[in-house]
């Protein structure tokens, strides 16, 4: 594809002097998109005009709360509705964005305006999602995720999909690439080819004549996992609490048919608070499907709300796979990651999944994806070993009455990466992460264990799921490790 | 490897846990303890003050609060005097550590190349005092150091030192 190209367009090729190129024009987010946005309003709007029109319609006169003056009540709905057309045009006229040589920028707000701009070596990933209503209209939103904390995301809420997606193909040919020019110059030639190769638009400042009515492009990269429904709801019912629900909804049931309201009254509640966060999980990690193309990954999952996560594979900071007890008897893992930016607001959680649920074969397969230089050995070691084998320092025999279970597991390895820990007994987990990605070390010894002589590391990484610690190393073995990953880290960064 | 030839490599800068041994360690400035005391009493003074005058005057069971507060009192200026002391931080070549706690030891170690943006922060108390405190961010929001009561000329130092280490080590997230 990229030899097809006749010329690089000027993005392709950043020099230190930068040629003045012209700006591409700012861009207007889809017409519909404040009237999505306020959606649930708009739309209790019309459905109460047109549940009044029905009383009507079937004759019933008893309780006008209008006491006559209908004209004048429906005047007034037609001003408030008007009123928000008017906003919600107005607000939609002052949105707008564009795509520049080094940055996104996104405007919006009239009286209150807001200037948001992201740099393309900032991104962190890129996320597409379509809420409910979104895509009855065929409408995405466009979130792009930066490192700056819970309000640093900036969002292109709506584009059709075909725009959509192309901008996020855009974005990512030019996060990756921004990224790697100023990591390593001596490989972005070849990040290059293969950032074009994946998209044919990367580096090429797209017009709305360009966009006219281009296809959606088919989803590229080369599936890793699919995930079949039925097995995510096994999943997330072979959990202590899914078996709660499971037994408590039949209970209900009986319940309710012998007509016992002292049952009801503390059964119901209670199914309702673990069903609903439950369900939320379930609804999220429907249709799962996990891409791998080039040097992202592509997640997508949901069943209302659709979203397509775009995650640079450089950008995942740790990765934890873990199994539950239930879990063990499926033979079922999970694998979680930190990405800078991504969950630190409360709802978007699922998007450090990359496996909601999975065998052991595929999550040695997502884990060599994500880490290629972890052996095979030392991933299965991680999983289900314990002992010194595959180069783990454990936990010693003087810790053993403060992890009676764990403590011949819990330790970590060194690989030539990164760092490989686990723990756990009954719940299984191991974490890696790369030496260049821990961000500082932490020890800390309680009475309990000094007088043990042992002290529990932990290596800080991202906000996110996974914080991996190794718990009651000996004091001279924590500290050989604090001295020891300092070095590692230092020099892994210089690498870098 | 990069690990295999540090692995027996006797640091002279060691880190330890615990003891004045391995890094040059630093001790914060002790006026700090003067400071945290200085708040503790506000807090607590005019409570015992006002439990005393109601104890002697209306009823004599407030002499329960007062003996309670008196407690409390003691006890924070007895965990201030011994808290204070045990923050010790030290900058190595790659790192900068610091160490809080006698009961519930922490140490953290900051990689250099790993700070974000340096901190140093001074309210009116710990002006009073000469003092500032220097916070450590890391892309990590729990995993960034705090070193308290620096007097000010030293923080001003570290953090023009830091601010030139970690330019000349930064890198990316």
């Amino acid at each position: 594809m990229s030899t097809a190209e006749p010329t690089p367009t000027p993005a392709t090729e950043p020099t230190p002097t930068t040629p003045p190129t012209p700006q591409p024009e700012w861009r207007h987010l889809h017409p519909l998109s404040p009237l999505l946005k306020g959606g649930i309003a708009f739309v209790a709007v019309l459905a109460y005009i047109v549940s009044q029109q029905a009383d009507s319609f079937f004759g019933a006169q008893r309780d006008d709360p209008t006491n006559g003056h209908l004209g004048w009540a429906a005047v007034g709905v037609l001003v408030v509705l008007l009123g928000i057309i008017a906003g919600a045009w107005v607000s939609w006229r002052f949105s707008r964005f564009r795509v520049g040589d080094a940055l996104i920028e996104l405007r919006t707000g009239v009286l209150f305006r807001q200037h948001r701009q992201v740099r393309f070596d900032r991104i962190q990933a890129v996320d597409l999602g379509r809420p409910l209503l979104a895509r009855l209209t065929g409408l995405s939103e466009v979130v792009v995720q930066s490192a700056g904390g819970k309000d640093s995301h900036l969002k292109l809420s709506f584009l059709t999909d075909a725009q959509a997606q192309q901008v996020r193909e855009q974005l990512m040919a030019l996060a990756g690439r921004s990224d790697e020019v100023a990591a390593n110059p001596a490989a972005a030639t070849s990040h290059h080819a293969s950032a074009a190769g994946g998209s044919e638009w990367g580096g090429a400042q797209l017009t709305d004549e360009d966009y006219a009515d281009l296809p959606a492009p088919p989803p590229v990269g080369q599936p890793i996992l699919a995930i079949p429904n039925l097995r995510i709801l096994q999943s997330i019912l072979y959990s202590g609490p899914g078996l709660v629900i499971a037994l408590a909804i039949p209970a209900l049931v009986v319940s309710i048919a012998l007509g016992v309201p002292e049952m009801v009254a503390w059964l119901g509640p209670m199914t309702v608070a673990v069903g609903s966060s439950h369900l939320k999980r379930l609804t999220q990690e429907c249709n799962f499907e996990l891409l791998h193309q080039g040097d992202r990954l592509r997640i997508r999952h949901g069943l209302t709300d659709l979203r397509t996560t775009t995650v640079p594979l450089h950008r995942i900071q740790a990765v934890e796979v873990s199994q539950s007890l239930p879990w063990r008897l499926t033979g079922w893992w999970r694998i979680q990651v930190n990405v800078a930016g991504a969950g630190a607001g409360g709802d978007d959680v699922t998007q450090t999944v990359l496996m909601p649920v999975g065998n052991r074969e595929e999550a040695l397969r997502v884990l060599t994806l994500v880490h290629p230089g972890i052996p095979r050995g030392a991933a299965l070691a991680a999983l289900e070993g314990d002992g010194p084998a595959e180069g783990f320092v454990t936990t010693s025999t003087r810790a053993r009455s403060l992890d009676p279970l764990s403590w011949r597991r819990q330790g970590y390895a060194v690989l030539p990466e990164g760092l490989l820990t686990r723990r756990g007994g009954w719940y299984r987990a191991a974490q890696f992460v790369p030496h260049a990605r821990i961000q500082s070390l932490k020890v800390e010894q309680g009475p309990v264990q000094r007088r043990r002589g042992v002290a529990t590391v932990r290596l800080m990484s991202t906000v996110g799921p996974v914080s991996p610690v190794v718990a009651h190393l000996d004091e001279p073995e924590a500290v050989r490790l604090l001295a020891e990953q300092v070095v590692r880290s230092s020099q892994a960064r210089q690498r870098a | 490897m990069s690990d295999a030839p540090n692995n027996q490599s006797p640091s002279p800068h060691e880190v330890r846990l615990f003891g004045d041994t391995g890094m040059p360690w630093r001790p914060v400035s002790p006026k700090l303890a003067t400071a945290r005391l200085l708040v503790l009493s506000v807090f607590l003074g005019p409570l015992l003050v006002a439990l005393l005058v109601l104890a002697a005057l209306v009823w004599k069971g407030f002499w329960v609060g007062v003996l309670l507060v008196a407690l409390a009192l003691a006890t924070g200026a007895w965990l201030i005097r011994r808290q204070v002391p045990a923050i010790t931080w030290a900058e190595g070549e790659e790192e900068l550590v610091v160490r809080r706690g006698r009961m519930f030891r922490t140490l953290v170690s900051v990689p250099y190349g790993r700070l974000q943006f340096v901190d140093v922060q001074s309210g009116p108390l710990e002006r009073r005092f000469g003092m500032a405190t220097v916070e450590l961010h890391t892309a990590s929001p729990q995993s960034g150091g705090q070193i308290p009561g620096l007097p000010t000329a030293e923080a001003e130092a570290l953090r023009e030192r830091l601010a030139a280490r970690g330019e000349s080590q930064r890198a990316g997230l």
